[in-house]
């Protein structure tokens, strides 16, 4: 069995212990409580994963939770199994977002509509993204799961479980206060928003772990224009990291690569498009396929990252069918965008991201 | 009173999907109003306190797996026995018990474990579904090729040397057939008997199936070639190889042929086999004349009905009609349209349904506009938008894109159901509804609470809609053919026994609610 990319934060060595098993990925907990997840290779990278180079039927047909398993240089060895991946012509992959420019100006109407919008006479770079996230917002809304946090930030409160209406009033209290300790830059304030959201809701990464991820990813990938939100980020991981162990060990994981500035490959495709680097569209529908509601709820994060006005808890204007604007393209490179696509590809502990 | 048990599983990772999938099998059981399977973190627990379910989960941790159930306390036991059974289940189907890790992982291990097998029903991505398919093929297998994204160069390749190791390579992207009896993907079930069916289309071979079932009769074999294997540069290898086949079959005494058009050459080649045959063949290519198919030994007809019903009058010794298209009965008390409801809305789920549809009502009203148009019939321009008679395939890739096939899930269809009942041009909602293996497990369970959004919405506006519809399916499909039924009828759908009834009846509804002064939109 051959891996063909490697996330660059997988350890170069390491002992541990199979910890799940799932259909398409299995997630192996090192020593030091890391998980890295081996991942068919239909999946999308992450920064803690080993994809596979040919298809596999079922991990769960091999691999048993408690298994030991062994990652050295070349090879990751599960010998109950009889498994031995071999590393040594895996590239490494690189999960880092790309910049994108958010020209807020544009995005004081609030309802984003860029119909009178002339690209050409504002700022390149905003107003690609402000059709970018326009498009990316009616992808989300129109395609999103029933479950997770978009239904409830879209719909009629009526029709809810109380489940569902107590999470729905967690996100209007929390949401905003997350949006304003962003506005000031307040990172304790924003650390006291997020522990609101970690760990909760459904799924096995919860909604609120999901959404945190997306937050953060649109947050790295602004920092690369926004020298303020790049300080910010350089204490928001340290703030938020006593949070994490409030979540399961795989959103652990997620976060903390998160907190690093690592995500999952069809994150990241999201944000080279919004950068003007691929179709919008096509990038969030491919990510929102992951899981069930996780890619929804992720780019619902990024979407609030990028905009939090876009995800206001309350019932958007349903998006037009309309064909969407072609929107001038203009890739945006910044500091975090480097080396992606010759080095490492990234690749993250779930399964489904 | 409602009241609240809960269970916590220790360290239990399933993939989102499966949660989801519990907590709405959950939530369907008797007694039970509301439940949740969720992670057991913090956030979590302090939701189901605030959601004002008083919880006892002392000792839960973060990575255990909390199934939460309220309702009827009498009913609450047996739904967490149900959860428990659920991921039993569950762990099975994902290979993850002991008696799983004995499974076969490559098609040589398989032959080991069961020698005589001669055939491999092969489901990958794309890419790797043309080698996974030769690798069986030089074992000597047969091939049914679920998988689409084969290129057509590969797929010529497959099917040129299963031909020279006299095999059949069954697609790509073929995802219906009945071999020897076990329906295969998306298919339904069916009695067996003397009607061997070789088709191109997927709904094209479970509607012919189904309908010669419901006639009387039986299904020998039911051949699924691909969409494809008909065109010009594949040249009908499959479906020739299945004809020779089925020739030489015993069992089998008709045999019928569907497809759209192909290309003309490769017509001929067919057709020139089908009539050395040596026993009836009916053929059904869509949208052709059937007066350019018929010859000596070949029947063809206009419509997949037609052919059903010609391959079981062969059966029976009765001469085959050319046109079983009898005019539909209208029931009496249909409600009136308003001056502004004129127009024919389909949302269909099978794609050759849609494609028959569209032929059909092209001959019956003045302009009908399809995303999947047809000779008579205009493209439309904005697939998210109806626009005068409109027949919509849902399961095109621009609707399928990030969500499962529309025969599985009904949420798209669902809701433009809705929207058409509100557009004041609409006067017939027309559908098709397929059951068997591989389709929605329940989809009155979808369609009913629909078709009643709708009406109340039409309502609201002093108007009423009509549904028309056909069930593809038989007594023996595991959703129950009478309940549905029985269901779709209650909520007033119209139900005909085909898909060209239903368009022939959705015809006549609209011809017959229409008042008579024209009133031609500007």
């Amino acid at each position: 069995m051959r891996a063909d990319r490697i996330g660059d934060r997988v350890p170069a060595h390491a002992r541990g212990r199979v910890h799940s098993v799932f259909k398409r990925a299995c997630n192996i907990e090192t020593h030091n409580g890391e998980l890295v997840t081996l991942l068919a290779h239909e999946l999308g990278n992450v920064p803690h994963g080993v994809r596979l180079a040919g298809a596999v039927a079922s991990f769960g047909s091999w691999l048993t939770p408690g298994q030991n398993a062994i990652l050295e240089n070349s090879a990751l060895r599960v010998p109950d199994a009889g498994i031995t991946v071999d590393l040594s012509g895996a590239a490494v992959w690189r999960g880092a977002v790309a910049a994108v420019l958010i020209d807020h100006s544009s995005m004081d109407t609030g309802s984003m509509d860029t119909g009178s919008m002339d690209p050409c006479s504002m700022n390149p770079g905003g107003a690609a993204s402000a059709v970018a996230l326009r498009e990316l917002r009616a992808t989300l809304f129109e395609r999103a799961p029933e479950q997770g946090f978009v239904p409830l930030l879209a719909a009629a409160a009526s029709t809810r479980t109380s489940i569902e209406r107590a999470c729905s009033a967690r996100l209007s209290h929390t949401l905003p206060l997350l949006a304003q300790a962003t506005e000031r830059r307040d990172v304790m304030a924003a650390a006291g928003a997020a522990a609101q959201l970690v760990g909760l809701g459904p799924g096995l990464t919860p909604s609120g772990d999901d959404f945190i991820a997306g937050y953060l990813a649109a947050l790295w990938s602004r920092a690369g224009f926004e020298s303020d939100i790049d300080a910010m980020l350089q204490s928001l991981g340290d703030a938020l990291a006593p949070l994490f162990l409030r979540t399961n060990a795989i959103s652990r994981q997620m976060l903390s690569d998160a907190a690093q500035g690592r995500f999952a490959e069809r994150l990241i495709d999201v944000t080279r498009a919004v950068a003007g680097a691929g179709d919008v569209v096509s990038a969030a529908a491919h990510a929102l396929a992951s899981g069930h509601s996780s890619g929804a709820d992720t780019l619902c994060g990024l979407l609030f990252g990028y905009a939090p006005d876009q995800v206001a808890p309350s019932p958007p204007v349903r998006p037009s069918r309309q064909p969407l604007p072609r929107r001038s393209i203009r890739t945006q490179r910044g500091p975090n965008d480097h080396d992606r696509l010759t080095t490492r590809e990234n690749a993250t502990c779930l399964p489904l991201w | 009173m409602s009241s609240t048990l809960v269970k916590i599983v220790p360290r239990e990772y399933r993939d989102s999907v499966s949660l989801m999938q519990l907590s709405a099998m959950l939530g369907k059981l008797p007694g039970v109003e509301q439940a949740s399977a969720l992670m057991a973190t913090e956030n979590n627990l302090a939701l189901l306190t605030e959601a004002g379910l008083r919880v006892d989960a002392k000792g839960a941790h973060a990575s255990d797996l909390l199934i939460v159930v309220q309702g009827e306390k009498s009913a609450l036991p047996a739904a967490i026995e149900e959860a428990m059974k659920s991921l039993t289940r569950q762990t099975e189907d994902t290979g993850g018990d002991a008696r799983a890790a004995l499974r076969p992982r490559s098609i040589q291990m398989a032959l080991k474990v069961a020698g005589e097998t001669n055939m491999a029903l092969i489901s990958t991505p794309g890419e790797y579904a043309a080698a996974e398919a030769m690798k069986a093929l030089r074992l000597g297998l047969n091939v049914m090729l679920f998988s689409n994204n084969v290129a057509v160069e590969e797929e010529l390749a497959l099917k040129q040397f299963a031909r020279e190791q006299d095999l059949i390579v069954m697609g790509p992207d073929c995802g219906t057939a009945i071999i020897n009896g076990t329906p295969l993907a998306f298919a339904n079930v069916v009695k067996r008997g003397p009607v061997g069916v070789v088709g191109a289309s997927g709904t094209g071979l479970q509607q012919v199936t189904v309908l010669v079932d419901r006639l009387g009769s039986g299904v020998s074999q039911a051949i699924g070639t691909g969409g494809r294997d008909l065109a010009r540069e594949i040249g009908g290898i499959s479906m020739l190889k299945a004809l020779k086949d089925l020739a030489n079959d015993s069992a089998t005494r008709v045999i019928v042929l569907i497809s759209k058009p192909p290309a003309p050459e490769v017509a001929e080649r067919v057709l020139a086999e089908a009539a050395k045959a040596g026993k009836p063949v009916v053929v059904v290519f869509l949208g052709a004349d059937p007066a350019s198919i018929a010859r000596k030994g070949v029947h063809a007809v206009k419509t997949l009905e037609d052919a059903a019903r010609a391959a079981v009058a062969i059966v029976k010794a009765e001469k085959p009609r050319d046109s079983y298209a009898d005019a539909p009965d209208l029931p009496a008390g249909l409600p009136k349209f308003a001056d502004s409801q004129r127009y024919i809305r389909g949302l269909y789920s099978g794609g050759t349904f849609c494609y028959e549809a569209t032929l059909l009502l092209g001959e019956l009203v003045a302009e009908v506009h399809s995303n999947t148009p047809t000779r008579n019939a205009h493209e439309l321009a904005d697939v998210w938008q109806s626009h005068q008679h409109t027949l919509v395939d849902l399961g095109d890739d621009v609707f399928t894109r990030g969500r499962p096939h529309p025969m599985i899930d009904y949420r798209l269809r669902t809701e433009r159901i809705v929207k058409e009942a509100e557009d004041p041009q609409t006067a017939v909602i027309l559908l098709d509804v397929v059951l068997g293996y591989g389709s929605h497990a329940d989809p009155a369970s979808e369609l009913v609470p629909a078709i009643h959004r709708a009406r109340a919405a039409c309502a609201a506006q002093g108007r009423s809609v009509t549904f028309v519809g056909q069930i593809c399916g038989t007594a023996a499909d595991p959703q129950d053919l009478a309940r549905q039924s029985r269901a779709l009828t209650e909520a007033g759908m119209l139900l005909a026994e085909s898909n060209a009834q239903a368009v022939r009846l959705a015809a006549a509804v609209v011809a017959a609610g229409v008042p008579p002064v024209a009133r031609t939109p500007k």
